[in-house]
């Protein structure tokens, strides 16, 4: 009888109705809203997000600024006369010797080289980036297509509102792709470095592989080596010390603790670390995947193990959208970019 | 002009050949739930900020996203305001969707974790709510043979409540609701059963 009532519970439920109706037309507030918010109009329709303030001051300074701005502006290339017109890189001081808000437009080839306590803010059609201090970047390329920063040193915290791959940060070993996303990326001259990501996903580009890093999650970069496996911030400390360990020296140990302290969010690293391991470590991997529940069901293990080219990228699409991807994290914060992100979340580490 | 950047890719990956298609029955979001689906052209149009087209897909997935809204948070006004939100935010990040078959899974993602943020923003939330009371929920479902355990769903606790939606009617496994509640696995299923049991008394009266 009690079963009865447990079975018949359940039917009702799966039976309640898949659609309910708003009581009221919710779309004029939506559209409001979107009108208010165009993240996903054509990047050409964007305005820059810059107060009316803020834009008489940097107006008004802005002669004072190109004369006395501490920065070096090195003019690589040329302008070419009668070039059709691209989007517009503009770049005012945030912190340092020079006056604030200054304002100056950026050209391709130009180099932004920041002193021990400078701070710029660069904005352009599709997003912002601050350029912190001891940082050389330059800015590569301009087009409707894409848009290319070179970060030769030092560290940036970009917030990117484009469709995927359009915003791209060229580093010594890596290439960040911008997937819509926001993000600190720090690096020295030998491509050490590290990746926290904070709204969407950054693609890092390496030797014909991508490792993919959500909203959440970090990746340390290792120079020639490449990027090591992400994980998720709030892994735990044995999981993420065995990560980083598993990264310099492969050791099977490091892989086991790592199995064991897993949750199912831990895919994500686990499934960077299994294109990489031997087909017995991956037989292990997706055993521990199956164990946490995100391998789907029907999925083939000798598919993985084999790493069948199709089934890894299908099952690297799947994790993205279920495991990968945690809507409490993703989003990210609309506050002003240059008051709540002054200072890094964590300390920019360098890993050697 | 540089070159783009080497090994960008920018084809979606191809389903596995000797695998069944786990999207039925996988890990997504809303494997109990059938209702309608958002179609590849429709996404990438979305993508492509194209408002007509998300006006579409507002008419497809209202239904079914505040259906995920009210249950969760019981209250009309408040289950309006996650809607909005979910949309606004489906609105701004569909160009990161990187399959047009997972679109549909991800936006009820999206509105369920909308809700529940709300929810937790509570001042009750922490609170042992009493049950037995009749939420402002049941009133506003439509009438018929659901409207009783509708009407129940919605007297139960803030945390039994979500859970019981998101296990029961949503289709999530109890770790990934420990991961979106903020609670263990075994609480989550704990939850559960307290929730089913009031049910069945509620239905049973």
């Amino acid at each position: 009888m009690k079963q009865t009532d447990h079975a018949q519970l359940l039917d009702r439920l799966r039976d309640l109705p898949d659609e309910i109706a708003p009581g009221r037309d919710l779309w004029p507030g939506i559209e409001r809203a979107m009108l208010q918010r165009p993240d996903n109009a054509p990047r050409r329709a964007r305005v820059l997000r810059m107060s009316g303030t803020r834009t008489l001051v940097a107006a008004a300074t802005v002669v004072a600024l190109v004369a006395a701005v501490a920065i070096l502006v090195l003019r690589t290339r040329d302008n070419v006369p009668g070039a059709p017109a691209v989007p517009t890189w503009t770049v005012e001081m945030l912190e340092g010797q020079a006056p604030s808000g200054g304002l100056r437009t950026l050209q391709p080839g130009d180099v932004l080289s920041t002193g021990s306590t400078d701070r710029l803010l660069a904005t352009t059609d599709i997003g912002e980036v601050i350029v912190e201090p001891s940082t050389n970047v330059l800015l590569k390329h301009v087009s409707d297509e894409l848009q290319v920063l070179t970060l030769n040193r030092g560290e940036i915290y970009a917030r990117i509102v484009a469709p995927p791959r359009v915003f791209v940060v060229e580093t010594p070993t890596v290439t960040a792709i911008d997937l819509g996303c926001e993000y600190r990326l720090s690096v020295d001259e030998s491509g050490y470095g590290r990746l926290e990501v904070f709204a969407g996903w950054v693609a890092l580009d390496h030797n014909d592989r991508e490792w993919y890093v959500p909203a959440g999650a970090v990746a340390a970069m290792n120079g020639q080596a490449g990027p090591a496996a992400p994980y998720f911030a709030d892994a735990s400390p044995d999981f993420k010390a065995a990560a980083d360990r598993y990264a310099a020296s492969n050791s099977a140990a490091d892989l086991d603790v790592m199995l064991s302290a897993a949750r199912p969010f831990e895919s994500l690293t686990l499934w960077h670390i299994a294109l990489g391991a031997t087909a017995e470590e991956r037989g292990s991997i997706f055993d521990t995947l199956s164990r946490l529940g995100v391998i789907p069901d029907g999925y083939v293990k000798e598919d993985f193990v084999t790493l069948r080219p199709a089934a890894i990228d299908w099952l690297s699409a799947h994790l993205q959208e279920s495991a990968w991807f945690r809507p409490d994290l993703f989003f990210g914060s609309t506050d002003d970019i240059t008051t709540t992100k002054k200072k890094p979340a964590t300390p920019g580490r360098m890993v050697r | 002009m540089p070159e783009m950047p080497p090994n960008v890719r920018k084809n979606p990956p191809v389903p596995p050949e000797s695998t069944a298609d786990p999207s039925v029955n996988g890990t997504s979001a809303t494997p109990l739930r059938r209702g309608p689906t958002v179609g590849a052209e429709l996404v990438a149009r979305v993508q492509a900020g194209d408002r007509v087209a998300f006006r579409r897909v507002y008419d497809l997935l209202v239904g079914r996203l505040y259906a995920i809204c009210l249950r969760i948070l019981r209250d009309p006004a408040l289950a309006e305001d996650a809607l909005q939100t979910t949309f606004v935010r489906i609105w701004q990040h569909a160009p990161t969707v990187r399959s047009p078959a997972a679109f549909t899974g991800w936006s009820c993602r999206v509105g369920t974790n909308t809700a529940l943020q709300l929810l937790r923003s509570q001042p009750d939330f922490d609170a042992l709510d009493p049950e037995g009371s009749d939420g402002p929920h049941a009133a506003s479902v439509p009438g018929g043979d659901h409207l009783d355990l509708e009407r129940a769903i919605a007297t139960l606790p803030s945390r039994r409540r979500a859970v019981l939606v998101l296990h029961d009617i949503e289709g999530y496994r109890h770790k990934e609701i420990g991961g979106l509640l903020g609670i263990s696995e075994g609480t989550s299923k704990a939850h559960l059963f307290q929730a089913r049991e009031t049910l069945k008394k509620f239905l049973k009266s």
